[in-house]
């Protein structure tokens, strides 16, 4: 069977208490889609999402491999943290630091083209409205800071998606929205996932909305000897998965 | 009198091309610029003094200026993202240094160009202008550059900076290459100027750049509020803030006003501006204004 995401022993500490947050831990997921990550709050969820996209910070410890879309990569090294990080984007709550206010919608997707050192070629800003911004109906021509949260939110998503990348990581991306908003934000997620073919592992605690949107969910729980186990769920039907 | 204003502007236009870079665009308080303008000078004067003529010395004054202050910025700019001092603190030891290295090359208070070929005079057939000709072509040249500079991705990342510097972090993109190069660029165009000023008056003088971030806020900021809206790239408010500010110079001046005092004029129209910022600039956080 094709595996798209897999991790193998991964094992995860902080330097400073000497015990193993994550130990072992190995799921896989077939296809790329719309995972779900659920837990009990400080259970380690952002934690996990953090050693997915390799941002390791001093005093911790990471190890395991990852294989995502047939490249491999292993989490105790560097460089392969550092590609990983080029191929992963993560979307926090706080997505208004993925954006540029005071420049249009427009102008903020031609910045998320952007190279690493920025030079002196001319920007070009493309105001063609491209099939799948379109399906959004964002009003780009606005400025951002004019949008509201669900369009800004959108935006976010739209601008991490328009270099090509495997993973995207997203943060409890509706905890500021109302439901309104959330699944126009939801559905967008869906949309991205499918049609640019890559997994998107996004925590939640909205029940609602995972029971309406997962394909996958990834359980993060603690057992008896408070070890923490992962158990991933393929949501064959979109009802009843939780 | 008239004439006098407009070579002014002109001399003047390449520092506000620069202070609008830093300042206005990346929201820096750039104090490193008026080392810049010094050091621009200095170096373009010794390049001329080596007994360089015609186009040849034209070029290299303008390349030895921008050099100048590209140096400066570029210390400035190392000390903020390398040393991770703050850009004020990083700027002032900046000034320091190149105070020193100043007065280690001039050797006294100033350098005199009397001897040396003026390139402002390089155009024959303008004799009766020949440095306002000459100063009009350099700064549109500078203005033409500047502008092509404000649409590129190094020109923008420079504006993203000012708005939200998390976003390059966010985006990976090198955020120390952006600061730097922005600072250097922006204090390239204040060293051109900075030589300009030189060659106009004939001499370098080693204090030239007091003061000249108080007079790039208050140009900037009269520019700003000319301008009205508040978009984040507006290439024409560093050219109606060095309007604005010369305008208003003259008409204290034909009022019967001491020049000498006109810094504390500088401060006050910075400052008020400042207090009022929400009413003139429709923005809520003076913040957000110049690096301030």
């Amino acid at each position: 069977m094709n595996t798209y995401l897999s991790l193998q022993d991964f094992s995860f500490m902080f330097e400073q208490n000497g015990q193993d947050f994550f130990k072992d831990i190995s799921l896989k997921v077939e296809k790329p889609g719309l995972i779900f990550i659920v837990g009990k709050n400080g259970i380690g969820k952002s934690t996990f999402l953090r050693c997915l996209q390799g941002i390791i910070q001093p005093g911790e410890l990471c190890s395991g491999k990852l294989l995502i879309n047939n490249k491999t990569y292993d989490l105790s090294n560097t460089n392969d943290r550092n590609t990983l990080r080029n191929q992963s984007r993560i979307l926090c709550q706080s997505f208004d630091s993925m954006l540029v206010s005071k420049f249009s919608g427009f102008e903020n997707l031609a910045f998320a083209h952007f190279e690493q050192n920025p030079g002196l070629s001319l920007v070009k800003i493309n105001k063609k409205e491209q099939t799948l911004n379109h399906r959004f109906k964002l009003p780009l021509e606005k400025e951002v800071g004019l949008m509201s949260g669900g369009q800004r939110q959108m935006l976010a998503l739209l601008m991490v998606t328009q270099k090509p990348i495997d993973l995207l990581l997203l943060d409890e991306p509706t905890a500021a929205l109302d439901s309104k908003n959330s699944d126009y934000v939801m559905q967008g997620i869906r949309t991205l996932a499918q049609e640019k073919n890559i997994c998107i592992l996004c925590i939640s605690h909205d029940a609602d909305i995972i029971k309406k949107y997962a394909d996958y969910i990834i359980t993060i729980a603690e057992n008896k000897d408070s070890l923490k186990t992962f158990n991933v769920e393929k949501c064959v039907e979109l009802e009843g998965c939780v | 009198m008239m004439l006098s204003i407009i070579e002014q502007i002109l001399l003047f236009i390449p520092l506000l091309l620069g202070a609008y870079i830093s300042m206005g665009m990346m929201k820096i308080s750039n104090l490193s610029i008026e080392s810049a303008y010094l050091f621009g000078a200095i170096l373009a004067s010794n390049l001329l003094l080596d007994g360089y003529t015609g186009l040849t010395a034209l070029v290299l004054a303008m390349i030895g200026s921008a050099a100048g202050g590209c140096i400066v910025g570029i210390i400035a700019g190392s000390l903020a993202e390398k040393a991770e001092f703050s850009h004020v603190l990083s700027a002032i030891i900046t000034v320091g240094l190149f105070q020193g290295i100043a007065q280690m090359v001039i050797g006294g208070s100033h350098i005199t160009l009397s001897s040396a070929y003026n390139p402002l005079r390089y155009l024959p057939y303008v004799a009766q202008y020949p440095n306002l000709v000459m100063t009009f072509l350099i700064s549109f040249f500078l203005f033409l550059l500047f502008f092509i500079f404000i649409k590129t991705q190094l020109g923008m990342s420079c504006a993203i900076y000012g708005d939200n510097k998390s976003f390059l972090m966010n985006y990976r993109m090198n955020q120390s290459y952006v600061v730097i190069a922005g600072l250097a660029i922006s204090n390239a165009f204040a060293g051109i100027s900075g030589y300009m000023v030189a060659q106009s008056n004939g001499f370098v003088d080693l204090y030239m750049g007091m003061g000249l971030p108080l007079l790039c806020l208050s140009s900037l900021i009269i520019g700003k509020s000319m301008r009205g809206v508040s978009a984040p790239i507006q290439a024409s408010v560093p050219l109606l803030g060095a309007i604005g500010y010369f305008v208003v110079q003259s008409l204290l001046l034909k009022a019967g006003f001491d020049l000498r005092y006109f810094i504390a004029v500088q401060a006050f129209i910075v400052a008020t501006l400042l207090l009022f910022s929400s009413r003139f600039f429709s923005q809520s956080s003076r913040q957000d204004l110049l690096g301030i």
